[in-house]
């Protein structure tokens, strides 16, 4: 089998394992309660509930410390059991009863073969029936739908596929970091798995892989190798849905979502994170589900309350008609059936009717009474669809923080778009508590478990103060490069077998920075056109200023997020577009389609502090997010711009001719027509690829060995990336620290590494991390003929270092070799990578310290010269 | 109540099934031979015919396969080594003046093998310095006194050795032997619980060396606690490793026996890219004195087990015998004596020989005779009272084998060929110069390889040695034991155990080898000794080509980082990794090897 072949299979059967996980299961629980909802909704809602409750589950049972396969499946199963019983209304005795009574019949001769036989066939042709008719009304019903679902899937894997089937390792540095903490999950002190291992940190991505490791026994590397597709592909369906459920037409959604990914004017950097599977990336699919909640939640609130004040109204009018029966005959003489006319409802005045002064009284009288009758609360029964709407959001603002802080920003700033296009209604005490009280519920969930491991005397993961301090604008991110959990992380004791030992408790082995310095000032701002010169300045004009800011955002949209065949065409469109989107909104007010204008008054408001955020250090703002970081939101947001106009176009349209197949038709043809241009005109995105930081086939190989070798019954000596990557069926260690152990050898030299099978990985072509230049280039004498770095964390397998590591590595394996002929031999070797096998008895290990030429070296008398000379 | 349909239908059914049985039997005791020897079988190579190795001298040349052995022919390294060159078909080169040889060795040998004792002088040192570098392997089979050479750096450094640790240091509990090495797998001989203790008989006050890093070690001396650096355990055997070759090193008495050719095997097959010999392939197992046809030592009989001997034999031993043999597998070869002892007037009963013929007929065991005594019974008044017990009877079995102890041999000599003992056509005795080999130019000698009872860790040393160097294992175990012997430990009840213990344990890992009577090893053991061969590798072919063969061969075939993948006019057995058992069914065949990795493209 191939590894292409493999990862796919990988890729597929992860995201399957996970779509059941948070599709498939909630929905055996949840489809009945929430039957009556669009299936777009309840797709999204099963989605969030199953994320959320997978990411409450593992953090809860860690941090009893009985997170493992059993308790993590048990309880699963245990709620869905619970859940069906309930909905089907049966209990466990009356289930364990009557499989009871049919294995009696059954075994009493009662109930024969061939009658079970017979049951059988017809149940099984009544599943296949009613599976049958599942599918006709969930597919074939919404065949186009379903096509454009393909579609923006397609267009995801189009783009982000190569990279799958071309890098089998980890692209960013990021990655180690998040495979060891997944790891802290499985095993941390004592043989159980702890959350927060390496401090306080949202875990909610690390939870959703650990809970596929564990419970479907894929390898965490696994999950974070080929998790990505799934998640890109779940990253735009949630796009896709957002814009289908918030728009008026059905497909001008789609046609967004594909061109979020798959526009070739966008820059190679707002989509580029999307090749790795990180958690802020994963955050991104819980942003707009919740937006859309939030949305319906007043479409929802207000028809509650509306039919609320009708019955209301209905009954205080009878009970005043009942009061009016009653009453005696007035004392001014009129008779008691005038009294009765006079507090019956009016039927509407027709256009004609004239109002009289008495009746025009009469309706204000009953606006007083209506007004004093929406002080009444809704029930719980009365407002289960906008409570739905309102969970949906509550669990996706959950979702964001649970995940990464910045997706929570985004939302945060989407929200304050839908307080901005909702301005009238939000602080309306029908909406406004209610809100309040989901976000506060969302931030609970979320932070409780966060709460509780500090409360326990967790501290904080270093990365945390990092993001307070990026946000506070105390620290440069661009400086740093990467995200602070590198720096910060730092390898304790409790780690496999010798790494830890090699290295000690206060080196870094992983805060590598992994080559991927996608945050440099290459690609910042500047890069943009922007310096120090241009960022807007107090002192000048009110008219220059606004006239700067202008510039600087254009140049920031322009720069940041469009590449130069297509930045001078489509930045003025992308900033013209946004306040004609903010006007249609208020169009859409004045036309009274209110809430459908405010719809498009958040998302314009909403797109306005995207831009804002973008350009913030060139506008002279504290910075919320980096440049680099927000201009892989602004890339996804930008589909909404242009997707909220078309549809407000559309629905424009609607209102003049009043036809709603027409509007659709209308859709459907401007979908067309846009996709025929992007296609057609090829402005299609090609693959993107992002460069790993690991050889393939250091994976592959890593692969072989744990399909071949029974677990922990071997050892494998490399760079530090394996060390988490098979740290369920490998001991580690460290290649640094074994040629550190026999630098300066004599006799006393000693390295010994107690296991059958030690597996050497030896780079012939060391990857270039830091230091392109020297892509490509062999190990050799003359790098092998350096000192080896002594320097702590990674810094060994870093730029130049990395070639005097591996060189000296190479032929430390090749003296190896010919000592141990038998005993050493080549396990797996492509031309960029070797692996070799030592075979050795544990009873009598082989003494690994061995003279290779360059560690026999005294560096005291080799001068400038005899260097140049070898 | 029973119908009187029921009960016809019941006995009806009862009896179809009592002639049912009946008729199997019937037709198992028409159909079988039980007095006819199905292992007895005519040998091609009935006549004495054995290769010889071609002993040469310093300066002669051999371009066939061969080793150099520098030291005196009166070294008891000499006969193991000679005989060791004998059954795996090479010449030998002796030097012993290691000052007049030259330094040129041409042609290659495959090894030089150093008696190391004999050369501590300082210009022997600089000559196998020499040596060394001439990239030919070298095997030092013994080693001087520590204290001779504990401060000879130069002579340590040749063989790889640290220093010669402190013997106040802590003493050698065991031998490790580690896999790979010796067929039959890892070993710890330590001492754990009382009953290893009894077993314990092994050298453990031997020169502790602590040996360089580039050095591998196959058997270790082991200490009560292991250290954590496990390279701190002396040990006995290894290869060092220099920048030219490799030297193997034998700290001990391992090959100063005929069970050394083992080790000398798996030496070869570590020097080697592939090494193949040929092997015996043959484990027997022998019962000596079993079944006495006489009802003798009554009074003992009956007061340890309360029956006499024919009803023990039969009661007790027998089916104990069976346990023990369908656990190992094992196919017995009983040797028979109508009396053990002589001065009585204990009458040999014929049944009782008519009984175990049968028996053994049905466990494909094979009978043969035995010419142990009990003291005080000359040998020619058992030799003629056995004929005339023998001769009396109407018996067409044919005796193949016959178990006479080396202190007998010579004198029985005179009688193997005559009257009753014409057809015998093997010796089996408990001590012999070589494992296998010929007694007379007809007969050939079977040496016993252990003894089962109480079986001491040496012992099983030497049966890796000799499974290792020739497949062959003659293990012996003296059933009068129980009848003669007064000793309490003896009784069959307790002995009985410690045997099929024995037999099942030890030899389990050598499953891959053939269980066979006294018979058909005697045809394997002159196939073997006969035949030459001839090997030729191309890649991944290596062709063999064996003179004198005779319908069937075994080989031992020795690899690294490869496995066989096909064996063309023949057939294979793994037996561990590394090695396999070629069945050759042809003079020429071909053995196909390919790289060991499962999958070499898998993942790619």
């Amino acid at each position: 089998m191939s590894m292409e072949l493999l990862t796919v299979f990988q890729a597929i059967g992860v995201f399957a394992a996970y779509l059941l996980t948070t599709i498939a299961l909630p929905a055996l629980v949840l489809r009945r309660t929430i039957a009556r909802r669009r299936l777009g909704e309840r797709l999204l809602f099963y989605y969030l509930f199953g994320n959320l409750y997978v990411v409450t589950l593992v953090l809860f049972l860690g941090l009893m410390r009985v997170s493992n396969r059993f308790t993590l499946i048990l309880f699963t199963v245990l709620p869905l059991y619970l859940g069906a019983a309930k909905l089907n209304n049966f209990t466990t005795t009356f289930f364990l009863r009557k499989l009871y009574a049919n294995f009696k019949r059954l075994f009493t001769g009662m109930f024969g073969l061939r009658n079970a036989l017979y049951r059988s066939r017809r149940w099984l042709h009544q599943l296949i029936v009613s599976f049958g008719g599942m599918m006709r009304s969930v597919f074939l019903k919404h065949i186009l739908e379903w096509l454009l679902i393909l579609g923006v899937a397609g267009t995801v894997i189009w783009v982000f596929g190569d990279q799958l089937l071309k890098y089998y390792g980890y692209a960013f540095s990021d990655l180690p970091v998040h495979n060891l903490w997944i790891n802290y999950l499985t095993k941390f002190e004592n043989g159980a798995g702890k959350p927060f291992g390496a401090g306080v940190y949202p875990f909610g991505f690390h939870c959703v892989i650990y809970y596929l490791h564990r419970v479907f026994g894929f390898d965490t590397y696994v999950v974070l190798r080929v998790f990505f597709i799934g998640q890109d592909i779940m990253i735009y369906l949630m796009l896709a849905a957002f814009l289908v459920l918030t728009c008026k037409t059905k497909y001008l959604g789609y046609v967004g979502a594909m061109a979020a990914v798959g526009f070739r004017g966008l820059e190679y950097y707002t989509l580029m994170r999307l090749d790795g599977t990180l958690p802020q990336e994963h955050g991104m699919i819980y942003i707009l589900p919740g937006i859309y909640f939030l949305f319906q939640f007043f479409d929802e609130r207000r028809v509650e309350q509306t039919k609320k004040n009708k019955e209301y109204e209905l009954e205080m009018l009878r009970r005043e008609e009942t009061a009016a029966i009653e009453l005696p005959d007035d004392p001014e003489g009129r008779r008691r059936d005038e009294l009765r006319k006079l507090v019956r409802p009016d039927p509407e005045p027709t256009k004609n009717q004239k109002k009289t002064k008495h009746v025009e009284s009469f309706h204000r009288r009953r606006w007083e009474r209506r007004q004093t009758l929406k002080k009444k609360k809704l029930t719980f029964r009365e407002s289960k669809a906008s409570l739905f709407c309102l969970a949906g959001f509550s669990m996706s603002f959950s979702m964001t923080i649970a995940v990464h802080f910045y997706d929570t920003i985004i939302a945060a700033l989407f929200c304050l778009g839908v307080g901005a296009g909702y301005v009238f209604w939000i602080f309306r005490r029908e909406y406004f508590w209610s809100i309040l009280t989901a976000g506060v519920l969302a931030f609970a969930v979320a932070v409780l478990p966060m709460a509780i491991a500090l409360m326990g005397g967790e501290r904080l993961q270093g990365s945390m103060g990092w993001a307070l301090s990026v946000i506070q604008g105390s620290k440069d991110e661009e400086v740093d490069g990467t995200e602070g959990v590198e720096s910060s992380e730092t390898m304790d004791g409790s780690e496999a077998m010798t790494a830890s030992e090699s290295l000690g408790g206060s080196e870094s082995l992983l805060d590598i920075d992994g080559g991927r310095q996608i945050l440099s000032s290459e690609y910042g701002p500047e890069s943009a056109g922007l310096d120090g010169k241009d960022k807007v300045s107090l002192k000048k004009p009110l008219k220059e200023r606004l006239k700067n800011a202008g510039k600087t955002i254009y140049d920031c949209v322009g720069g940041l997020i469009f590449t130069s065949d297509y930045r001078d065409a489509v930045t003025l469109c992308v900033i013209a577009a946004l306040p004609v989107l903010g006007l249609m909104g208020v169009l859409f007010w004045i036309l009274r389609q209110d809430f459908y204008g405010s719809r498009l008054v958040s998302s314009a408001v909403y797109l306005d502090f995207l831009y804002i955020l973008l350009s913030a250090s060139g506008l002279g703002l504290p910075s919320l997010m980096d440049a680099n970081r927000s201009r892989v939101y602004f890339a996804y947001s930008l589909p909404i711009l242009f997707v909220l106009l078309l549809d407000g176009f559309c629905y424009l349209l609607r209102l003049v001719i009043r036809s709603d197949r027409f509007m659709q038709m209308f859709s459907l043809a401007l979908s067309a027509v846009i996709l025929t241009v992007w296609i057609g005109g090829g402005h299609v995105q090609g693959s993107i690829l992002v460069q790993a930081l690991q050889q393939n086939s250091a994976v592959a190989c890593l692969a072989k060995l744990i399909r071949e070798n029974k677990d922990f019954t071997y050892t494998i000596v490399s760079a530090s990336d394996e060390r988490n990557m098979g740290f369920d069926h490998a001991y580690h260690y460290e290649l640094i620290t074994l040629l550190r152990m026999m630098e300066y050898y004599d006799t006393y030299s000693r390295v010994t590494i107690p296991s059958e099978k030690v597996y050497f990985f030896v780079e012939k072509i060391p990857v270039a991390i830091d230091n392109p230049t020297l892509t490509g280039q062999m190990v050799n004498r003359d790098y092998a003929y350096h000192r080896i770095s002594y320097a702590p964390g990674v810094a060994a397998y870093q730029k130049d270092e990395r070639w005097i590591t591996m060189s000296r590595f190479y032929y430390w394996a090749q003296e190896l070799r010919r000592m141990y002929p038998s005993e050493v031999k080549v396990y797996y070797e492509t031309e960029e990578f070797v692996c070799y096998e030592l075979t050795q008895n544990p009873y009598r290990q082989f003494n690994l310290a061995i003279d290779y030429e360059f560690n026999t070296i005294d560096w005291s008398i080799v001068t400038e010269k005899s260097l140049a000379d070898n | 109540m029973v119908s009187r349909r029921n009960l016809f239908s019941a006995i009806l059914m009862m009896g179809v099934l009592f002639v049912l049985i009946q008729f199997f039997l019937v037709v198992k005791e028409q159909g079988n031979q039980y007095f006819y020897n199905e292992h007895y079988a005519e040998s091609f190579w009935w006549e004495q015919n054995v290769f010889e190795p071609k002993i040469m001298g310093p300066m002669e040349q051999s371009y066939r396969d061969h080793v150099i052995y520098i030291g005196g022919t009166d070294a008891d390294v000499y006969p193991v080594i000679l005989a060791w060159c004998r059954y795996r078909k090479m010449n030998l080169k002796v030097v012993e003046d290691l000052q007049s040889y030259a330094n040129w060795i041409v042609p290659i040998p495959r090894a030089i093998l150093i008696n190391g004792e004999e050369f501590k002088d300082s210009e022997s040192i600089e000559i196998l310095k020499k040596m060394e570098r001439q990239r030919v392997p070298m095997v030092f089979v013994t080693l001087p006194e520590a204290k001779e050479i504990e401060y000879d750096e130069a002579y340590l450094s040749l063989i790889g050795v640290d220093y010669l640790m402190d013997d106040s240091e802590e003493e050698l509990v065991g031998y490790h032997v580690l896999d790979g090495f010796l067929l039959g797998g890892e070993t710890f001989y330590e001492p754990v619980s009382e009953d290893d203790k009894k077993r314990m008989d092994l050298n453990l006050d031997i020169p502790r060396y602590h040996v360089f890093n580039n050095t591998k070690s196959y058997i270790i001396g082991m200490f009560e606690e292991t250290p954590d650096e496990t390279d701190l355990q002396p040990s006995l055997l290894w290869r060092y490793s220099t920048s030219t070759t490799n030297i193997y090193v034998v700290n001990g008495d391992f090959i100063r026996d005929m069970s050394g050719m083992g080790y000398l095997s798996a030496i070869m097959a570590e020097i080697s890219q592939y090494d193949i010999y040929p092997v015996v392939n043959a484990q027997e197992l022998t019962l000596v004195n079993f079944p006495s046809l006489s009802d003798e030592n009554r009074v003992h009989m009956m007061d340890v087990y309360s029956r006499d001997l024919s009803r023990f034999y039969s009661n007790l031993a027998w089916p104990g015998i069976v346990s023990m043999i369908e656990k190992s597998g094992m196919v017995p070869t009983c040797y028979t004596t109508p009396r053990m002892d002589y001065t009585g007037e204990n009458v040999p009963q014929e049944e009782e020989l008519s009984y175990y013929l049968r028996q053994l007929k049905e466990k494909e065991g094979e009978m043969g005779l035995s010419m142990d005594l009990l003291q005080g019974t000359k040998l020619t008044d058992k030799l003629a009272q056995d004929a005339a017990f023998f001769e009396g009877l109407d018996l067409s079995y044919q005796f193949g084998g016959i178990w006479c102890p080396q202190s007998q041999l010579k004198e029985a000599e005179a009688y193997l060929g005559t009257s009753y003992l014409s057809d015998i056509r093997t010796v089996v005795t408990d001590k012999a110069e070589v494992p296998v080999g010929y007694l007379s130019e007809d007969l050939t000698l079977q040496a016993a390889t252990a003894d089962l009872y109480p079986y001491y860790y040496s012992e099983d040393l030497k049966n890796k040695g000799y499974e290792t160097a020739l497949g062959y294992a003659n293990i012996v175990f003296h059933m009068d034991e129980p009848v003669w012997s007064e000793e309490e430990e003896m009784e069959w009840q307790k002995s009985s155990k410690i045997v099929a213990g024995n037999l099942s344990t030890y030899w389990k890992n050598y499953s891959f080898f053939d269980r066979v009577t006294v018979s058909e090893a005697n045809k394997r053991i002159r196939s073997f000794l006969a035949l030459d061969y001839k090997r030729l590798r191309v890649r991944e072919k290596i062709t063999i080509t064996v003179d004198n063969f005779w319908q069937e061969a075994w080989f031992v075939l020795r690899l690294h980082e490869e496995k066989v993948s096909k064996v063309s006019n023949g057939d294979f057995t793994k037996m561990e990794d590394g090695a396999y058992l070629i069945h050759a069914t042809d003079s020429t065949f071909e053995i196909i090897v390919e790289s060991d990795e499962d999958e070499a493209t898998f993942f790619r």
